[in-house]
């Protein structure tokens, strides 16, 4: 795991996400965020529920279900789950105005890109996200360094304002602290 | 030897108490004749969410149950959903999949990969689902299903499923355009069951 300064500490994102009042963080595991994973798998934030799923489709469909159930969830998933996910994310997501925060890694970005546009990746899974969520109507932040560590909180209440999925991007792996 | 869709979800219907409905495909029509409540959320267009839309309520709310209807070319879908069930494991979850074998039963009937083929029991035994169930006729499924639904879940059951009598689209039968009420349906259900559940606390 390469941690760089523009690594945001696992404990700062779940800080922020107990802050807010999510009761589950529903996901397929993100390759960026595996110092989150990891904190979360040991119990760091209690009576938080981790519901591991098979593909982002059901990460998003069981995000509306526990909504319906009158449940704060959380997705998170890498950039590629976006992707994967796109069709519930359309239906489950943004025709039923689910509002739901998704923390998505920006998988595969190279070194070289920490600090610049994403949009200017040489790795087209990076490259291509914003423009994804971007054709999705998805509004998105990105998280690029500690001090961007608010953008979680603006996405979370805009989700809740406007009902829809709001998307955070992590574009540093996340540092083991 | 076989049911139709209509009768298996009669029965079921006769049966859900308090139970929340989360339907998909060909159970929609019949589950909107036979058993109209709030508590029923119908998953559409999003062929293959039922199971883990259904999963999700279950994990919200232990205190009620959850029956899924699922078609066989959903769960084929997102067979994986098999696997996150049976992790969560809510004693609550009672999913049954309406196997024919075919998509668009009502008129298309074009055949799902692997059609009659797939063993929907063995998957969901062997990801772990706690107790599994074969019904091939309305009979049987009448008999067993007060003990299923007194099962500590996740619950699967497979139901054989008939043909209705109505014709395949054609040249001079063509399948038609999707109302506006087909895409209302799934936002619509789903506010309506989350304030119910809220009233319900």
């Amino acid at each position: 795991m390469t941690t760089t300064e523009y690594s945001v500490k696992a404990s700062a994102i779940l800080d922020e996400l107990g802050r807010l009042g999510v009761t589950d963080i529903v996901t397929v595991p993100d390759y960026v965020m595996m110092s989150v994973h990891h904190k979360v798998e040991d119990g760091y934030l209690k009576g938080v529920r981790n519901i591991n799923c098979a593909t982002e489709d059901e990460v998003f469909c069981v995000c509306m279900g526990l909504w319906i159930g009158g449940r704060v969830p959380v997705a998170l998933m890498q950039n590629q789950g976006l992707f994967a996910g796109s069709n519930a994310l359309r239906s489950a997501g943004l025709h039923v105005g689910l509002p739901l925060l998704i923390l998505a890694g920006q998988w595969g970005r190279e070194l070289a890109n920490l600090g610049k546009d994403p949009g200017g990746s040489a790795r087209r899974e990076v490259r291509m996200t914003e423009p994804l969520l971007d054709a999705m109507e998805v509004p998105r932040y990105r998280l690029e360094h500690p001090r961007d560590i608010g953008v979680i909180g603006e996405a979370f209440r805009r989700a809740q304002k406007e009902s829809k999925p709001v998307c955070v991007l992590v574009g540093a792996h996340t540092a083991y602290a | 030897m076989s049911m139709l869709n209509r009768e298996a979800v009669g029965l079921i219907a006769a049966r859900r108490e308090g139970a929340v409905v989360v339907t998909t495909m060909s159970s929609i029509f019949s589950v909107m004749d036979l058993s109209p409540s709030p508590l029923n959320v119908r998953v559409a267009p999003l062929m293959g969410g039922a199971s883990s839309i259904g999963l999700g309520i279950a994990l919200a709310r232990p205190d009620r149950k959850v029956i899924v209807l699922d078609g066989d070319g959903s769960l084929a879908m997102q067979l994986g959903t098999l696997l996150t069930v049976a992790e969560a494991a809510p004693a609550n979850y009672y999913h049954f999949v309406f196997h024919n074998g075919l998509l668009y039963e009502g008129g298309g009937r074009v055949h799902i990969a692997g059609a009659q083929k797939p063993d929907f029991c063995g998957l969901a035994r062997s990801a772990g689902y706690r107790s599994v169930h074969d019904f091939s006729t309305k009979e049987s499924l009448e008999k067993g299903l007060p003990g299923l639904l007194a099962e500590r879940g996740p619950v699967f059951a497979r139901l054989e499923i008939a043909l209705p009598a109505t014709p395949r689209w054609s040249e001079n039968n063509p399948q038609g355009e999707l109302p506006d009420w087909w895409f209302a349906q799934m936002p619509d259900d789903a506010r309506a069951c989350k304030e119910a559940l809220a009233r319900a606390r």
